[in-house]
C-alpha cells in the first residue's frame, strides 16, 4: 500500500469539475484507490464519494493506492492535486 | 382605481421586469419538490426492481445526453457542461451500489431508495461552508428528479398538461426546461429568482412574451390553475385579482397589443426621415439565440455582439474552434446583413477568475478590455483568429473596446495583422476586406476622434462608459447615481465631436449604448448626424417610428437649440417636452 498527504491548492477546492478530473484519472488504474480526509475514507473512483469529502482550498487529503500500478497511480494523482487540477 | 372595487385577496408582487407585455390567465407551476411513491417489496421482486432502476438510469442518461447535444449545438456551453457532470453522477458506481443495497436490504421501491440515498448525499453537500461544493446539492437534486420522474413515467414538466395560454411559474427555469417547453402554448413566465439577463428573461424576450423575474416566493403563493395578472413591462404580478382589476388590465392589454401591432407593422418599412434621409437600426446581442428576436423586430444586422459570455462562468478558456463555430453561426444567420463583433471586454464588472487577476486590479479603470487583451495575447489571438476564420461565412466587422488613444489602436491592429499572417501561413481563408472599428467610450478617445478616424473604418460610441468616465461618476455606485447624467452638456458635446470628426474623415458612426434605444434621445442623436443606432432588438420598432415621423431638419434644429443650454436639467426638460408632445404613448409603454 502506498500513501501520501497533499494540500488542495486551487481556489475552488475539490468542486465538481476538479473531482471529475480526479475520478477520471483514478479510474484509469486497475488498483484500489482511496481518498482520506479527516478520518473519512472514500473510494476515489466515485465522483459522489469524492465530493462528499468537501475538501476546500488548503485542506489536507491523503491518497492511498494498493494493487497493480499503485505507485504510478499515486504519483500521477498527486501531481494532479499539486497542479491544482489545472486551475489557477 | 378605488380601493373598494379591488378584491380584498389581491396580492401584488413586485419583481424585475424581464420582458414587456401583459398576460392574464391561469398559472402552471413547475414544482421542484418531488412526490415520491413509497411502498414495500416482496423479497422475490427485488431483482426486477433493480432491473427497473437500471433501465430508468439508462433512459435518464439518454435524455441528459440528448439535452447535452442540443445545448452544445446551440452553443450553450455552460449549460452543456452541467449536463455532462450530471451524466457522470448517473454513472457513479458508489451511488448506484448504495441504491441497489437500499432496495435489497430495506425492501423498498426504487423511487424511495433513490430519494433516501440522494438525501444522504444532499445532506452532506449542503453542510459545506464552501459555496462551490454546496451548489452540488442542487445538481444532485436535479439528477434525483430526473431519475424518479423517469421511473414513475412522469416528466417534471408534463407538456401534455400545458393548456394553451398558461403562465408558467417556477422557482427558476433551467436550460433543460426551456429546451423542452412548447413555446407556442405559453402566455408568460414568472420566476422566484433571476434578473434581466437570466435565462428565463432572455428566452421570454426572444419569444416576445411577457415575463417578470425575481418575484422571491411566487411559487409558494400559488397553485396550478390559479388566475393571475402578469405585467412584464413593470415586473409586477397580481395574485387573485378582482373583477375590476382584471377589467382594467384587459384595457391595458388591448392598448399594449395595439401599440405592439402598430410597431410590428413597421418591421418591413425602411428607417427613413420624413425628408428622405435613411438611417440604420441594428441590434445589440449577447447570445446567439437572440438572433430570432433580431430578425423579428426588423433590425438591420447586429451593431454589437458582446463576446464575454463564452469566457465567464467557466473554469477554462474557450478554444479557438469553439469561438469560431459560434461566430460562424451568427454570421450565417444574420447574412446578408452584417454583425459587428466586439473583441473581449473582460475585466471591470465582467471578471473571469481563471485569468488569475485579482479583482482590485481589474477595476472599471484598470486592466480590462483591450488593455487586458494586449497584455495577454494568448487570450486575444485565438479570438481574433476565430473572428477572421468566421468572416468568410458572412459579413463580419470587428471592433476594439476601451481604446484610449491612437497608439493603443495601432497595437490592436498590429495583433490583428499577426493573426492574419498566421492564417495566411496556415492557408486558412478569411475576409481580407474585414472592416475594423474602434469603440469610443473614453474621453481621451472622443477628444482625439479626428486622429483615430484615420486608422479605422468606423466608430461605435459606447455611451454607458463614456458618461461614467467623462463625469467621473461610477455607474454602479448608488450614492452618486444622480451624477450619472446622460444629458450633461459635456456628454452631448463629446458625442457631437466624435460624429463630426468621423464624418470629416468620411467614416461612419454608430452608437451602441443605452442611449441608442431610449426614445428621448432619438431626435437629438439623429440631429447630431448619427449613422447607426444599435440597441436591444425589442426597442427597434419604437425608435424606427420616431425616426420616420420627423424630418432631419427639425432634428437638427432641436439639437442646435439644446446644445446652447447650460445644464443637464434644462436639456432633459426640453427634450422630454418635445418627446411628450410627439410620442406620448412611447414614453408610457417604452421599455
Amino acid at each position: 500500500m502506498f500513501q501520501q498527504q497533499f494540500k488542495i491548492r486551487n481556489e475552488k477546492g475539490l468542486h465538481l469539475r476538479a473531482a471529475g478530473e480526479f475520478v477520471k484519472e483514478s479510474s484509469k488504474y486497475p488498483c484500489d484507490i482511496w481518498l482520506e480526509k479527516d478520518k473519512v475514507k472514500v473510494n476515489a473512483k466515485s465522483i459522489m464519494s469524492v465530493l462528499t469529502l468537501i475538501a476546500g482550498k488548503d485542506s489536507k487529503i491523503t491518497i492511498m493506492t494498493e494493487g497493480e500500478k499503485a505507485e504510478e497511480a499515486l504519483k500521477n494523482l498527486g501531481r494532479l492535486v499539486l497542479d491544482g487540477f489545472g486551475e489557477k | 382605481m378605488s380601493e373598494n372595487l379591488q378584491n380584498r385577496n389581491e396580492i401584488i408582487l413586485n419583481g424585475t421586469p424581464a420582458s414587456p407585455g401583459i398576460a392574464i390567465g391561469p398559472v402552471f407551476i413547475i414544482h421542484d419538490e418531488l412526490h415520491v411513491p413509497r411502498y414495500s417489496l416482496a423479497e422475490w421482486t427485488v431483482e426486477s426492481e433493480i432491473e427497473r432502476f437500471t433501465i430508468a438510469t439508462e433512459q435518464a442518461k439518454a435524455k441528459l445526453g440528448e439535452i447535452y447535444v442540443q445545448l452544445a449545438n446551440n452553443a450553450y456551453q455552460d449549460g452543456a457542461n452541467i449536463f455532462q457532470a450530471h451524466l457522470m453522477m448517473l454513472e457513479d458506481r458508489v451511488f448506484i451500489d448504495r441504491i441497489h443495497h437500499e432496495i435489497g436490504s430495506k425492501l423498498i421501491n426504487a423511487e424511495a431508495a433513490i430519494l433516501d440515498v440522494g438525501e444522504e448525499f444532499i445532506k452532506v453537500f449542503s453542510q459545506a461552508d464552501d459555496i462551490y461544493l454546496r451548489e452540488k446539492s442542487v445538481d444532485l437534486r436535479d439528477i434525483i428528479r430526473h431519475l424518479i420522474s423517469t421511473l414513475s413515467g412522469r416528466e417534471r414538466l408534463d407538456l401534455s398538461m400545458l393548456e394553451e395560454g398558461v403562465i408558467v411559474i417556477a422557482h427558476d427555469l433551467t436550460p433543460s426546461d426551456t429546451v423542452l417547453i412548447r413555446k407556442d402554448k405559453i402566455a408568460a413566465f414568472a420566476t422566484d429568482v433571476g434578473s434581466r439577463i437570466s435565462h428565463t428573461a432572455i428566452l421570454a424576450r426572444s419569444l416576445g412574451i411577457p415575463a417578470a423575474v425575481g418575484l422571491r416566493n411566487i411559487t409558494a403563493q400559488l397553485k396550478t390553475g390559479d388566475l393571475i395578472i402578469l405585467d412584464g413591462t413593470h415586473g409586477k404580478v397580481i395574485l387573485h385579482p378582482g373583477e375590476e382589476t382584471i377589467k382594467n388590465y384587459q384595457v391595458e392589454q388591448e392598448k399594449f397589443y395595439a401599440f405592439e401591432e402598430s410597431l410590428h407593422r413597421l418591421t418591413e418599412l425602411p428607417v427613413i426621415t420624413l425628408d428622405g434621409h435613411e438611417r440604420k437600426l441594428s441590434a445589440n446581442i449577447e447570445f446567439p439565440d437572440e438572433i430570432y428576436a433580431v430578425k423579428n423586430h426588423g433590425a438591420k444586422g447586429i451593431g454589437l455582439y458582446r463576446t464575454e459570455y463564452f469566457y465567464v462562468g467557466r473554469d477554462d478558456l474557450p478554444s479557438e474552434d469553439e469561438l469560431f463555430e459560434d461566430y460562424k453561426e451568427v454570421a450565417q444567420q444574420i447574412a446578408p446583413e452584417s454583425v459587428i463583433i466586439r473583441t473581449l471586454d473582460l475585466g471591470g464588472d465582467k471578471f473571469a477568475s481563471y485569468l488569475g487577476i485579482p479583482h482590485t486590479v481589474s477595476s472599471m479603470m484598470g486592466l480590462r478590455a483591450i488593455r487586458l487583451c494586449l497584455k495577454y495575447q494568448d487570450i486575444f489571438i485565438p479570438q481574433l483568429r476565430a473572428i477572421l476564420r468566421a468572416s468568410v461565412y458572412g459579413n463580419i466587422k470587428i471592433m476594439f473596446p476601451m481604446i484610449s488613444g491612437v497608439e493603443e489602436l495601432r497595437q490592436a491592429k498590429e495583433v490583428l495583422e499577426t493573426a492574419k499572417r498566421q492564417l495566411t501561413d496556415d492557408g486558412v481563408p478569411f475576409d481580407h476586406n474585414l472592416e475594423v472599428g474602434a469603440m469610443i467610450e473614453i474621453p481621451s478617445a472622443a477628444m482625439t476622434a479626428d486622429i483615430l478616424a484615420k486608422e479605422v473604418d468606423f466608430f461605435s460610441i459606447g455611451t454607458n462608459d463614456l458618461i461614467q468616465y467623462s463625469l467621473a461618476a461610477d455607474r454602479a455606485n448608488e450614492e452618486i447615481s444622480e451624477l450619472f447624467e446622460p444629458f450633461h452638456p459635456a456628454v452631448l458635446r463629446f458625442i457631437q465631436h466624435v460624429i463630426s470628426a468621423a464624418h470629416e474623415d468620411g467614416i461612419w458612426v454608430g452608437l451602441c449604448g443605452e442611449m441608442a434605444g431610449d426614445p428621448v434621445f432619438t431626435i437629438i442623436l439623429l440631429g447630431m448626424g448619427l449613422d447607426e443606432f444599435s440597441m436591444s432588438p425589442q426597442v427597434i420598432p419604437e425608435i424606427k417610428r420616431i425616426i420616420r415621423s420627423v424630418t432631419l431638419k427639425e432634428a437638427q434644429e432641436l439639437t442646435r437649440e439644446i446644445m446652447t443650454l447650460s445644464t443637464a436639467w434644462e436639456i432633459e426638460k426640453r427634450v422630454y417636452e418635445e418627446a411628450q408632445k410627439r410620442f406620448p404613448e412611447l414614453l408610457a409603454w417604452g421599455q
